[in-house]
């Protein structure tokens, strides 16, 4: 039996909150924002260490599957503003 | 000068360039999938029922099913041209309801060998949160080669609360499909087509009772 903190569980006590329009999990105090498909393929432990780390800039870092386009993340950003 | 049209008004007008052939594919396939039926409805019995009922995607909820099928649900205008409503599997629908549950089945044996070269959806795997919503088959028939169909076989009452679901959410509002992949409606989602299986199921079982005594 998994007795492990779900990945949803995990993003929720980290502040993260789910988009479904965009389908990502953002957080805007620290600037990060996870897709759900890299939500769902990577570990626990993956995400969990991904969480953690600390974002040192003012850009938001944006963890997807992935690269993304240059006119897909400015229109992601442009949203966010 | 006039500004470069967007992804979406490029999809738009697709659409509309695609509807007539849209229209010749949904009757074609109603017509050709009641025929096949004939089979299982000239022998329903009085509680018994099979439905069958065809779609059109709607230009807005086209648009949008492909948007979401993309990075972060933005288009990347640098790929406009590489974007087509034909890459969409469901255009037009068919959908097949029967009651009770062993109609499912019957249905499923007259339909699906006249569409072999049809490409069938997998079953959701058990514990995948993803609700059973029946058998569903994708492919071409004759009045297009470039217009997909589906071709949904459900029980009688999902099948209903699909329609309501769509009629009530969806259709006024396309961008909350993506809402129904959030985790704690899916699971509400899978257990309410559970216990309408359930339901059926019983149901049937009384009849079926009922009928040997």
């Amino acid at each position: 039996m998994n007795d492990q903190p779900s990945k949803r569980q995990l993003l929720r006590n980290a502040g993260y909150r789910y988009n479904f329009d965009r389908m990502i999990y953002m957080n805007r105090h620290v600037k990060k924002i996870f897709s759900f498909e890299a939500v769902d393929d990577n570990s626990v432990e993956w995400l969990s260490d991904r969480i953690a780390e600390p974002n040192p800039g003012s850009e938001w870092v944006l963890y997807f599957n992935g690269p993304l386009s240059e006119s897909v993340r400015r229109q992601l950003l442009q949203e966010l503003q | 000068m006039s500004e470069q049209r967007s992804v979406a008004d490029k999809l738009r007008a697709e659409y509309f360039d695609l509807l007539p052939e849209m229209r010749r594919v949904a009757e074609q396939l109603e017509t050709l999938v009641r025929h096949h039926l004939l089979v299982v409805t000239l022998k329903l019995s009085t509680y018994e029922f099979v439905d069958v009922a065809n779609r059109l995607k709607a230009c807005d909820s086209a648009v949008d099913s492909l948007r979401r099928r993309q990075q972060a649900g933005f288009f990347d205008e640098a790929k406009f041209e590489t974007y087509s409503l034909l890459s969409l599997k469901d255009l037009v629908g068919i959908k097949v309801m029967a009651f009770p549950p062993r109609r499912v089945e019957d249905v499923e044996s007259a339909i699906l060998p006249n569409f072999l070269g049809w490409t069938l959806d997998p079953i959701p795997p058990a514990g995948s949160g993803e609700p059973n919503l029946g058998t569903k088959l994708y492919g071409y028939c004759t009045a297009s080669q470039r217009v997909r169909a589906e071709i949904q076989i459900v029980s009688m009452l999902a099948g209903q609360f699909l329609n309501v679901e769509h009629a009530a959410i969806y259709k006024p509002a396309p961008n909350l499909r993506g809402a129904v992949k959030t985790p704690e409606l899916m699971e509400k989602r899978r257990q309410v087509f559970a216990a309408l299986r359930e339901f059926e199921e019983a149901f049937e079982q009384v009849i079926r009772e009922s009928i040997e005594n």
